[in-house]
């Protein structure tokens, strides 16, 4: 039984989280969604903004997803950001949508972002205002960049063939201090 | 009288931004792809406002940029043209399409490359949300 409690990491909250995302239906994220779906008689408002911000600790793709689709569809013409940028073609939609089904479970949800080139950023960001930023066209490319302090940077580039390539995990575990 | 001819470290640029995509006003964020140059082209194009007050800032964008952009300005990110050279690129004035308006030059070829440096950009920039009247 779900109730007004805080979210934290402890069993009956996973609970919640697994029954969320075990639903067949996501749809658009919305409180009312989540609430309906779940069927619980709780206080949806504090739950929903507690599971929302839980997933700095637990990474739910659907959520990124959800937010690639919007993105997509506000960047889907030429000039969407006023300085001619070129529109986010289905194919690097496609491709960054595979991306994000193949990431690992210790992040926390990316910020979308469009690029005026056409291709599509997924940032992130930790509470020590470390970042790293990876890029996709369309071209199973993946261009990456990261900052891990002063002075402490790094970019490059990997090929996507479906699995996340090891310098790409290498980062996101550096940043969210990841050990195995 | 307005300086247009040159541009030192200590002035200040503004790059307009027309997407709400290109920022995030919950924590006062200009994106790096802001500042990213578009397909094809290796400058971002600013204006220096070194000394202009905040309503001539807005009033050269709405009306010298906003009706070429087909969009409203919804907002704009200020930094200092130091910052641009501590990220490995410059600002050099071109003042065809306005005697303020200027680029940001030197990007990389390096797609990687330039995400960083427009990171860079944006730790620095300060988001400043149009509002209403102004």
């Amino acid at each position: 039984m779900i109730g007004t409690t805080v979210i934290g990491r402890n069993p009956l909250n996973e609970e919640a989280i697994n029954e969320y995302l075990a639903l067949k239906q996501y749809g658009h994220l919305t409180q009312n969604t989540f609430a309906t779906q779940l069927n619980k008689p709780f206080g949806t408002n504090d739950v929903f903004k507690t599971f929302l911000s839980y997933n700095r600790n637990w990474f739910a793709p659907q959520l990124v997803l959800d937010k690639l689709e919007l993105v997509h569809n506000e960047c889907a013409s030429e000039n969407w950001d006023g300085y001619d940028a070129s529109p986010i073609e289905d194919i690097a939609f496609q491709e960054m949508r595979n991306l994000i089904c193949a990431l690992p479970s210790f992040i926390s949800v990316p910020d979308v972002i469009p690029e005026p080139d056409g291709a599509i950023g997924l940032e992130w960001e930790n509470d020590e205002g470390h970042s790293f930023i990876i890029s996709l066209n369309g071209t199973n490319i993946i261009n990456y960049a990261g900052m891990f302090g002063e002075d402490i940077e790094t970019y490059g580039t990997e090929q996507f063939k479906g699995n996340i390539p090891k310098a790409i995990l290498h980062n996101l575990k550096r940043l969210f201090e990841y050990n195995e | 009288m307005i300086d247009n001819v040159t541009i030192e470290s200590d002035d200040k640029i503004t790059r307009y931004l027309f997407g709400k995509n290109q920022f995030a006003s919950s924590n006062g964020r200009v994106k790096y792809s802001a500042f990213l140059p578009p397909n094809g082209k290796n400058e971002t194009s600013v204006f220096k406002i070194t000394d202009l007050k905040e309503e001539d800032i807005w009033k050269i964008g709405d009306i010298n940029v906003a009706p070429n952009r087909g969009k409203p300005i919804q907002a704009r990110g200020d930094l200092f043209v130091v910052n641009v050279q501590n990220a490995g690129l410059e600002v050099e004035m071109e003042t065809t399409p306005h005697e303020l308006h200027a680029n940001i030059i030197g990007w990389p070829d390096h797609k990687a490359a330039r995400i960083l440096s427009a990171k860079k950009l944006e730790k620095k920039a300060k988001l400043l949300l149009k509002v209403d009247g102004v």
